[in-house]
């Protein structure tokens, strides 16, 4: 007989008995570095880093004197040590210059929060709704850092091109990172972020005569601006929430751990509701059936409910089914698509923030997938959990989605 | 990070073969001989009548079907629940105690209510004593858990002796240095014959110490160590099973002991047991008597919560509690007054507010005994309830439900009325739990009403809502692929 007494389930029980997997799942253990260092000096050096080839150790937890284990923690510890002084470097073709202009976009319109006409078609895959203002994940506002466009990979899910701004006006061929980004590239290595101190007709001359422009440059770098250190990336980049041109600290730790495990990121935008498949119309005799009254039990009617007596009536009974209707007294929360008005809106923290994709779909930035996961990030330290009404609003300003039982 | 997710969790499904048949009694002498699905058929102490079933390509069953009815409605069995328990009202363990040993063994096996007093849910003492005594082997969840306990235990134990011993092996091998010195080489054996007499001082005694002489601050660290226990020691003590004090360590747990032993050791252990539960207040002491006869006196009751037992009062109308100061059983009325007024702290607070921790407590519990789970109070995994599907004794308990109070009426807001602030660190503690138990994490809100002059129970809990979310960790290196 299976009992929750029991202190631990055949599952937890052999992961107790081999605990390796259980807290390898968690990755707060101690890497193996002697497999790291095979990944960096071995043949294929792009192999697959997956969690299957670095795999931990059994653990050693105290000396046992013999010779075996001082070799082999010896072995590890060279090892660490050859991978902690491999030298990273970028390769400057590689390195990308980007400009920090923090109030080229300041006038345009803010991301709307409702679901733009266009945006089902666009799903479709009809790409024509391109109006002025209904460019969705833009963020234009929020675009402070212009860098030349790149065909890198880091680029799939970064950066945009501001298509909303008027033609030729200096930077709109750019592409325009948030601070996000910007802060990700730069620590990552693989962007130079600069202070402009000239304006941005200067740095980004206008577009018509790019040849010419490319022929005779009037400035030298160091005459256009200063590059900026990581300090000063910081400085600009990071600051309070709902700042225009800058993230939280929160919010940009998040989307950095996401970028490095993996994932594409990008900020929320209202998503269009997932089309499903109406609900399959009842059968005529179900119909039917249910015009027949219910008899709840065959002699129970004569006693008239009381509110303080047995709910379950006194009587014979040929199921269970009318004995536990009888029982139903709280309200349940039944899922329901809402309208649009009565929608609440999600206030901030408890609000999806950004979304995420996971690595392994084609992914167009300009036009994404419908997510894999959405987010909101919330400080553990600052915040409680949420009340009903921060869940229901977080829920419902997701795309309805009914289970398959409905 | 944390996923929620909405989630209504609807009636389980329940087995088709747990439907009863045709409420006959059921017949408790061999326990172990029914199956559990029989045992355990009724999911509620109402029993039903179904009508047989008719089938087409056979006319006669249609004369079954006509004549079950036609007997139901001449001689109608009597109005169920047929059977009202009586149970006694315990004010210092704040629980209804439940003696009658019939009314036990229905009430937990139709539907699984309440926890035996030395048991760790299921009442049976009994059994255990009797199996400890040696009156026939039974299989009692508890001793299997000990039995479980101690399998784990002998595996641990074996598995750090072969460590050990690889430890031992490797610094053999590691001590062992070709002989090259002239003492050394003397010491060998010259002929066949030496070495099968020197064979166990060889790998014994002589090369092993001599050359380990070299690194001996290692030897003399690894003497300690290498002291392996030759047994794995265990004293199977009921102390952490919440069995009644006994003084002798149960000879049977291993199944391995003779008969002989356990007919000797009769006398002297029924005599310790018997003494041992004197602290139950209310059974007689009748030591002499039990002393010379076999039987065993079933010392042991049956103890509900108050949840449950305002369950089976006011829902099924299956029990009775009586008052011990005055014997007369309580209304529903003055059950619910009582049950209320023991969730303040000084008790005799006047205006009682509908957000009292056993309202809202019951409120949960209600609305899942009437979707037909069998919740469980879930102290020991750190939650309120355990939602089983069927019962404890089928499967393993789905879902964790932690429940939580939610304060959205305009009523609440105009007063500024706050929910009670939980920090994550105390939600992540109790997830991380249920996630290593294998339990689904759900979170109930209860949605409070404003106060109301009403004060029946009916009515006072229709107004009650409840919203489940599912919570489950998210891992970023698990979500990946």
């Amino acid at each position: 007989m299976p009992f929750d007494d029991e202190d631990l389930t055949p599952a937890a029980l052999s992961a107790a008995n081999d605990e390796a997997p259980f807290d390898a799942e968690d990755g707060d253990q101690a890497q193996d570095f002697r497999m790291f260092t095979s990944l960096l000096s071995g043949p294929g050096k792009k192999s697959q880093a997956s969690s299957k080839a670095i795999r931990r150790g059994e653990k050693d937890f105290e000396s046992h004197g013999t010779r075996a284990q001082e070799n082999i923690l010896e072995s590890s510890r060279a090892a660490m040590h050859e991978v902690l002084s491999y030298t990273r470097q970028h390769q400057p073709r590689n390195a990308l210059c980007g400009w920090y202009f923090p109030d080229r976009w300041a006038d345009m319109p803010p991301e709307s929060d409702s679901i733009p006409e266009g945006a089902a078609d666009r799903q479709a895959g009809s790409g024509t709704a391109k109006g002025r203002d209904t460019v969705q994940g833009l963020f234009a506002r929020d675009r402070v850092v212009a860098i030349e466009a790149d065909k890198s990979t880091m680029l799939t899910s970064t950066g945009r091109v501001v298509t909303t701004a008027e033609k030729h006006s200096p930077g709109r061929s750019k592409t325009w990172l948030l601070p996000e980004e910007a802060l990700f590239l730069i620590e990552r290595g693989t962007l130079d972020l600069w202070w402009p101190v000239r304006g941005i007709e200067d740095i980004f001359p206008a577009e018509e005569g790019l040849e010419a422009s490319q022929a005779e440059r009037k400035f030298e770098d160091y005459e256009l601006g200063t590059p900026l250190s990581l300090q000063a990336a910081y400085a600009l980049l990071i600051g309070r929430d709902g700042e225009r041109g800058k993230i939280s600290l929160e919010k940009y730790q998040v989307y950095s751990n996401l970028r490095r495990t993996g994932y594409r990121v990008l900020r929320a935008t209202p998503l269009p509701p997932r089309l499903f498949s109406p609900q399959t119309p009842r059968p005529l005799w179900q119909w039917l059936l249910s015009l027949l009254p219910r008899t709840s039990g065959l002699f129970s009617l004569r006693f008239p409910p009381s509110g303080y007596g047995p709910l379950v009536r006194p009587g014979l009974y040929r199921s269970y089914a009318p004995i536990f209707e009888q029982l139903a007294l709280v309200q349940r929360h039944k899922p329901a698509p809402l309208p649009a008005s009565e929608v609440p809106q999600p206030q901030d923290p408890f609000k999806i923030f950004f979304h995420v994709w996971k690595s392994n779909v084609p992914f167009v930035k300009t036009r994404p997938p419908p997510p894999d996961f959405q987010m909101a990030v919330v400080d553990a330290r600052d915040s409680s959990i949420p009340t009903l009404e921060q869940l229901d609003a977080l829920l419902l300003s997701t795309p309805w989605g009914p289970s398959r039982e409905g | 990070m944390a996923v929620v997710k909405n989630h209504s969790l609807g009636a389980p499904e329940l087995d088709t073969h747990r439907q009863p048949r045709n409420g006959q009694p059921k017949a408790p002498a061999r326990p172990q001989k029914i199956p559990l699905h029989q045992l355990y058929a009724l999911p509620a102490p109402i029993r039903t009548f179904p009508l047989p079933s008719f089938y087409p390509n056979n006319p006669l069953s249609l004369f079954h079907v006509l004549w079950t009815w036609s007997n139901q409605l001449l001689s109608p069995p009597p109005a169920e629940p047929s059977v009202v328990h009586q149970g006694h009202w315990s004010p210092e363990t704040r629980s209804v105690h439940v003696h009658d040993p019939t009314s036990v063994r229905a009430l937990w096996e139709q539907g699984f209510f309440g926890k035996g007093s030395y048991s760790r849910s299921e009442p049976n003492w009994l059994k255990r004593e009797q199996t400890r005594q040696g009156q026939g082997e039974k299989r009692v969840s508890e001793l299997v858990t000990v039995q479980r306990r101690e399998e784990r235990k002998m595996m641990k134990w074996e598995r750090a002796r072969k460590e050990q011993e690889a430890i031992l092996r490797t610094r053999i091998a590691e001590a062992w240095i070709a002989p090259v010195g002239p003492k050394e080489l003397l010491a060998l054996p010259n002929s066949l014959e030496d070495l099968r007499l020197s064979s166990y001082g060889l790998t014994n005694g002589h090369v092993f110490s001599s050359t380990a002489e070299p690194n001996g601050h290692v030897n003399a660290t690894q003497d300690a160590r290498l002291v392996t226990p030759t047994t794995p020691d265990f004293v199977v003590n009921g102390g952490d099973l919440s069995d009644p004090p006994s003084p002798h360590p149960n000879p049977l747990l291993n199944g391995k002991v003779p008969g002989a032993a356990v007919i000797n050791g009769t006398p002297p252990l029924s005599q310790e047991s018997d003494e041992a539960p004197t602290e139950t207040p209310d059974v007689p002491p009748t030591l002499e008597n039990e002393a010379t006869s076999p039987e065993i006196v079933d010392r042991e009751h049956l103890q509900l919560t108050l949840e449950e037992t305002f369950y089976l009062v006011f829902g099924l109308g299956a029990l009775n509690v009586t008052n011990p100061s005055t014997g007369k059983v309580m209304a529903t009325e003055e059950l619910f007054h009582l049950f209320r007024q023991l969730s303040y702290a000084p008790s005799d607070t006047a205006a009682m507010q509908p957000d009292d921790p056993f309202l809202i407590q019951y409120a949960v519990y209600h609305h899942f005994r009437s979707l037909g789970w069998v919740p469980r109070p879930g102290i020991k995994f750190g939650v309120d309830w355990l939602l089983y599907i069927g019962g404890p004794v089928f499967a393993h308990a789905e879902f964790a439900v932690m429940v939580l109070p939610a304060y959205t009426d305009p009523y609440w807001k105009t007063r500024g009325h706050e929910p009670p602030q939980r920090s994550w660190h105390w939600l992540h503690s109790i997830n991380r739990v249920q996630a290593h138990a294998l339990k689904t994490m759900v979170i109930v809100y209860v949605d409070i009403p404003p106060p109301t002059e009403t004060s029946d129970p009916a009515s006072l809990l229709k107004r009650y809502k409840i919203r489940e979310f599912v919570m489950k960790r998210w891992l970023s290196n698990r979500s990946r692929e």
